[in-house]
């Protein structure tokens, strides 16, 4: 079961990196803004789900540099689906200056990683062991401004607020009005259906942790909770690299 | 349960024997240490069934009894039947043979046979298994050695069990069986041969089975035989009415020892094993040591105390088991075995200080002094009187200072005990008293003595006595009960009963405890930087040189016991004496030594240590006497090779009243799987050796617990309230002298979720609260795209409909004038200019309602194309500001106000303003959305048509302004009339998101 969730979860990175691919190689995808912004989502949860899958094999403890790197990353992932949505639906003449606010959390991200990257290499190894050992370490090492914890319960909250933004957005498009493709909005259904299912499993395991703290390494290595969790990474990320590309023409 | 008194024994040759014996007799004692101890292990196998027959061990520890025909297992902890350990029903009723080979198969002689017990697979051996054969044979009998297990079954058969074959060893005529089942062994083996009593023949094998000869017993012997003991040539038979044959295999030696003074050598009066080259015999009060051969020549005696503590009891059995034997009476099983430290023993009685004077040991304590010249015989010293010696100071090679409780001090001069002089001034104000603890010297004619009100000064040339005090901390001990005292380079330091305390340059100070809290402090030793204080409650207490705390090592820390009394730095470790044994500080590393490892007492007493440097000996004194030994000899004994831990019990309390008790199944397995239904777990687990107090157990929860602790008296750890989950549950076995030495073992404790505990819960919840905020937001979205759909089908159908109509009247009013027969008429102007009016009203109406206007953009346009429209006629000059930072939609109730506040304001200037010049200033920042309208009218005009207008214009705007929460101004100017309208656009702005 162990394999198979490394396995899915490794399937799943393959086609988001060649998602990323195939929008950086084709022109048309790489002047849409909609396109870039997917793109950096793409690549965060890629990150994400790398790390995830280095720490649960112990392998975290030869890099210990990659560890930590990505938190402000993931900030972006809400934000970039919304807008990516958003922009589908109602491209931009230009970016406003506003769309940068999006990014706040992303600076929040960058200033608390850097007690771990400034941390001595003994002491990231010494982290990386103790975080193998027991992976809930993750949210409750010292190597931060604020509890670790945090970043969890503000990422999540934040990718809830931004989902239902996206949802709102889908709502209240008129199409009739917009003159928007009708396969258009099928695709952008499809894509945030399945974000929403590849959150909610992730949400859906951080309130198991919540509710159950003192299980919460178990709960983190569990394959009968995370060989859904990469089911769902590696559906949504096969999707947005096979499904509308091989669809979508403009 | 545990007796603490030793077994005595004297290493001496007989010949030496007899002036040792007069001198005890005469009323000196010189008692050496034991070679062996004992422990009851259990006082029966409960409180009402004391009768132990037969006991033996298996490969893990566990004892296994046979009381009463039924099987129990004694676990270090309780006592439990076997029916209960195994579950099912057992397939026999009446057991009256239990035998644990060194496999881990229990070997039971039942009244239909053999039944073998496998403890590996917790299952009776049965077709199919190695040992099947002896299944149902009856049992004659069993013999276990280190490293084989024999067996005579009624066959007629002789086995070599082995751990992998059997063999069959030699036959025997079992048909004219002789009934009579010795409580000795009738089967022994040694690393040559194999022998066998059995129907008046003494059968030896040699261990391969191939040489075997039989020699018949003497005319009566068999009848009396009570135990055979293998030695290097032969055998030895114990006959109960005689005492011991030698057998070579051919012939039978009579051995009788003039040693034994009577000749009953029944089991209540003697009992005696074989242990490497000895026989090590237990006759009536004595200890003997015989040679193992059939010589049987005596090596050592002594004398013990076994047989008031266990022959009278009644021996049932014995079976060897590892280093110690187990011994079966009617009042419990106990255990015998060596002692591993040789502590010599003197017994003075409870022990305070002692000296060497002159090569003669002084033992110090209550009553007389005892001492112990170079004849190593201890001998109470009833010459001097009796006092309570409690310290000594040595001042001269022949002259020492005692420190007595009561009296104050005395001399010790040449052995003899003389009062000293004692002089305390009337004058002094300080309360003297006599009861004196410890001294110390200041300076060659003073010593400072502890009392039990603080430290005086005596005088050794005057006997002076008088309070130490200073000018700045007077008597700075007044009430304190001084227990140590040091005196050096100028510095005092001292502990009491309240703590520890230094006295320098006049200068009294608290090292510790710091706080106000009193802490008992016995003893301290200064070492290297270090101070170290023997405490009551806080172990040993270790000080840096500036007095601050470095650590405090008690019983979670190794320690024996958190009261130490006395401690002694010899080399580069320090011995404690505490209130529960021995304990040696050796660099970082612990030692603890207990009673079962020699110990005459564990409890030690203050002031009674004396480290001899030319002997290299150590004396430590305590409730019975002093022990005195070589320090360096406690680190050489090696410790009990450790066991791995092992659950005994497992029980399990679900809900619905429901209960599962498995005593033994569990500690097979390493992963413990729960029913999800689990609501308490409690899991006993054994231990073995208890009784010998070789180690500690720790035990630790992960991830409920960080650190091992240690495992409860009961040996019982109870978890409720369990969450899904794993549970590494750690047990460590330590040894007890040592913290390198240990075993660990970790059971993986599982506990699958119940629904409320799952994913799929979660995500239900999650779906439900997403599918909900879901479908409030889509209602909304529902609502405002058809209200936007119904403006835009209302300004379709204005425009297309009404427009359309009303451009045609307007239009036909025009032709109508324009027509050469028209005669002027009034109203038909009035229509067209209605109509028109009526139009670009209409025109307005379309352009509000439409919610595709709400974009930036077409407010400012459709505000200039308005101004242009009715300024321009009016020769006014017009100057747009317009900026629009944010090309957000601009709601449509703002959109809609601001339009028409903007409009009224534009007709007042044409109607009234007479103005030159309008400035119209648009401006969206983000944050708000401002219009300024400014004219440069002819004020008296404005005033008189302002006031007029006030009851409409102003007032209209002023709602309008307010339906949209703006801020709204209007009024003159310097230079001319401005109306301003100020539009938040960000207040609630998230919830209007969902709202809107």
């Amino acid at each position: 079961m162990h394999d198979l969730v490394v396995g899915l979860a490794i399937l799943g990175i393959a086609f988001s990196a060649l998602g990323i691919i195939l929008r950086i190689v084709d022109k048309r995808f790489r002047k849409d803004v909609a396109d870039t912004l997917l793109n950096v989502a793409l690549f965060a949860i890629m990150w994400h789900v790398f790390i995830y899958l280095m720490i649960l094999t112990g392998h975290i403890q030869h890099l210990p540099n990659l560890y930590n790197k990505g938190i402000p990353l993931y900030y972006l992932i809400a934000p970039c689906l919304y807008l990516y949505v958003r922009y589908r639906l109602h491209p931009p003449k230009r970016l406003p200056a506003r769309i940068y606010l999006h990014a706040f959390p992303f600076a929040f991200g960058v200033v608390d990683i850097l007690p771990y990257a400034f941390a001595s290499s003994v002491e990231k190894e010494a982290l990386m062991h103790r975080l193998v050992d027991n992976i809930s370490t993750g949210f409750e090492h010292e190597y931060g401004f604020v509890p670790q914890h945090w970043h969890y319960i503000i990422k999540l909250s934040l990718a809830f607020v931004y989902l239902m933004l996206q949802w709102r957005t889908l709502f209240r498009l008129d199409r009739e009005e917009a003159g928007t493709p009708g396969r258009v909005v099928t695709e952008l259904y499809s894509f945030t259906s399945l974000y929403t299912l590849f959150l909610v499993l992730q949400v859906g395991m951080v309130f198991n942790i919540v509710f159950n703290r003192v299980q919460s390494t178990y709960i983190l290595q569990d394959s009968a909770q995370l060989i859904w969790v990469s089911c769902a990474y590696l559906v949504f990320s096969a999707w947005i690299c096979l499904g509308p590309l091989l669809r979508r023409t403009k | 349960m545990i007796n603490t008194k030793p077994i005595p024994v004297s290493r001496l040759q007989p010949i030496r024997l007899l002036p040792i014996v007069v001198l005890m007799w005469g009323g000196c004692f010189q008692l050496r240490a034991e070679s062996y101890h004992f422990s009851q292990i259990v006082s029966g196998v409960d409180r009402h069934h004391a009768m132990i027959s037969k006991a033996t061990k298996d490969p893990f520890g566990m004892i296994w009894m046979l009381s009463g025909s039924t099987i129990f297992r004694y676990d270090g902890v309780n006592v439990t039947p076997f029916s209960r350990l195994y579950g099912d029903a057992l397939p026999f009723y009446e057991v009256d043979q239990l035998h644990a080979d060194p496999w881990g198969h229990l070997w039971l002689n039942t009244r239909n046979g053999i039944a073998i017990f496998d403890l590996h697979t917790w299952k009776f051996v049965s077709h199919g298994h190695r040992l099947a054969e002896f299944v149902g044979q009856q049992l004659i009998a069993c013999f276990k050695s280190s490293d084989g297990f024999f067996v005579a079954d009624k066959r007629g058969m002789a086995w070599s069990i082995a751990a992998r074959d059997v063999q069959l060893l030699f036959r025997f005529d079992p048909s004219n069986v002789d009934q009579r089942r010795p409580v000795g062994r009738m089967l022994v083996a040694d690393a040559e041969y194999v022998w066998f009593a059995f129907d008046d023949w003494l059968h030896r094998c040699d261990r391969h089975g191939q040489h075997k000869t039989q020699v018949r017993f003497p005319p009566g012997m068999f009848s009396r035989i009570e135990d055979l003991l293998p030695v290097s040539d032969g055998v030895l038979v114990r006959v109960y009415s005689q005492g011991y044959y030698a057998c070579t295999g051919e012939t039978f030696t009579y051995l009788p020892r003039s040693v034994f003074r009577t000749n009953d050598f029944t089991n209540w009066n003697h009992w005696s094993f074989e242990e490497e080259d000895k026989i090590i015999a237990f006759h009536e009060d004595r200890y003997l040591e015989f040679s193992r051969d059939t010589a049987f020549r005596l090596l050592a005696t002594g004398s013990h105390q076994l047989d008031h503590h266990i022959l009278y009891k009644r021996l049932n059995g014995w079976q060897r088991e590892q280093d110690e034997w187990l011994l079966c009476t009617d009042q419990g099983l106990y255990s015998v075995f060596p002692t591993r430290i040789e502590f010599d023993f003197y017994d003075s009685g409870s022990a305070r200080g002692m000296i060497k004077q002159q090569g003669t040991y002084y033992f110090g304590g209550y009553g007389y002094l005892d001492r112990m010249g170079h004849g190593q015989v201890l001998e109470r010293y009833t010459a001097m009187p009796e006092n309570n010696y409690y310290a000594f100071l040595a001042l001269s090679r022949d002259t020492a200072c005692i420190v007595l409780e009561g009296d104050f001090l005395a001399y010790l001069i040449n052995g003899r005990v003389v009062p000293a002089r004692i002089d305390v001034s009337p004058a002094t104000p300080e309360k003297f008293t006599g009861m004196a603890y410890c001294v110390a010297r200041q300076s060659a004619d003073t010593l400072l003595v502890g009392t039990y009100n603080g430290i005086w000064k005596y005088a050794l040339s005057t006997g002076a006595v008088s309070p130490l005090a200073c000018a700045n901390s007077g008597f700075f001990s007044r009430g304190m009960r001084v227990q140590s005292i040091r005196y050096h380079a100028g510095e005092l330091s001292f502990t009491t009963d309240q703590g520890y305390f230094t006295w320098q340059a006049s200068r009294f100070r608290k090292v510790y405890p710091t706080s106000e809290a009193n802490l008992n402090t016995y003893a301290h030793a200064v070492h290297g930087n270090s101070v170290y204080l023997a405490t009551k409650g806080q172990g040993l207490v270790v000080l840096d040189k500036l007095g601050h705390l470095t650590s405090a090592i008690g019983v979670e820390g190794g320690l024996a016991s958190d009261i130490v009394y006395q401690l002694a730095w010899v080399g580069d470790a320090l011995y404690l004496g505490t209130h529960d044994g021995l304990s040696v500080l050796k660099g970082d590393r612990i030692y603890n030594f207990f009673h079962t490892d020699g110990l005459p007492f564990e409890e030690f007493n203050h002031q009674a240590s004396y480290y001899d440097e030319t002997a290299d000996r150590l004396f430590m004194g305590g409730v019975g006497g002093y022990i005195g030994f070589r320090p360096s000899a406690v680190f050489a004994r090696a410790g009990d090779p450790l066991g791995g831990p092992r659950l005994s019990g497992f029980r399990i309390g679900m809900k619905s009243n429901r209960y599962v008790d498995t005593y033994a199944r569990s500690q097979l397995r390493d992963t413990i799987q729960l029913p999800k239904d689990a609501v308490w777990i409690s899991l006993g687990f054994a231990q073995p050796e208890n009784h010998r107090q070789g180690y500690r157990m720790f035990f630790r929860i992960a991830p409920l617990m960080d650190a091992y602790q240690e495992m409860p008296a009961s040996s019982q750890i109870n978890l409720s309230g369990m969450s899904a989950g794993d549970y590494r549950l750690s047990v460590k076995i330590q040894a007890a002298s040592s913290g390198d030495e240990e075993a660990v073992r970790t059971w993986l404790i599982h506990k699958p979720p119940v629904f409320t505990e799952t994913l799929a819960f979660y995500l239900l919840i999650l779906i439900a609260v997403g599918g909900i905020t879901s479908y409030i937001l889509y209602e909304r979205a529902r609502k405002a795209k058809g209200e936007d759909r119904l403006r835009r089908r209302i300004s379709r159908d204005l425009h297309d409909e009404v427009g359309g109509l009303l451009t045609g009247i307007s239009m036909q009013t025009d032709l109508l004038r324009i027509k050469t027969d028209y005669v002027h008429s009034p109203a038909v102007d009035s229509i067209g200019t209605y109509s028109r009016e009526a139009t670009q009203m209409m025109d307005d109406i379309i352009w509000a309602v439409d919610s595709r206007n709400n974009v930036q953009g077409s407010l400012a346009d459709r505000m200039k194309l308005l101004a242009t429209q009715l300024l321009e006629p009016l020769e006014v000059v017009i100057t747009f500001d317009v900026d629009q930072r944010e090309d957000r939609k601009i709601p449509q109730l703002v959109r809609q106000n601001l339009y028409l506040i903007f409009k009224e304001a534009i007709h007042n200037i044409c109607k009234h303003a007479h103005a030159k010049t309008v400035h119209i200033r648009l401006h969206h920042t983000g944050r708000r959305l401002e219009l300024t309208i400014w004219d440069d009218g002819v004020a008296e005009a404005q005033v008189t048509q302002a006031e007029r207008r006030k009851g409409y214009g102003q007032r209209n705007m002023q709602l309008r302004a307010t339906q949209i929460r703006a801020t709204f101004t209007s009024g003159r100017t310097e230079t001319g009339y401005e109306v301003s309208v100020v539009v938040p656009l960000h207040r609630a702005r998230f919830w209007n998101w969902f709202r809107d």
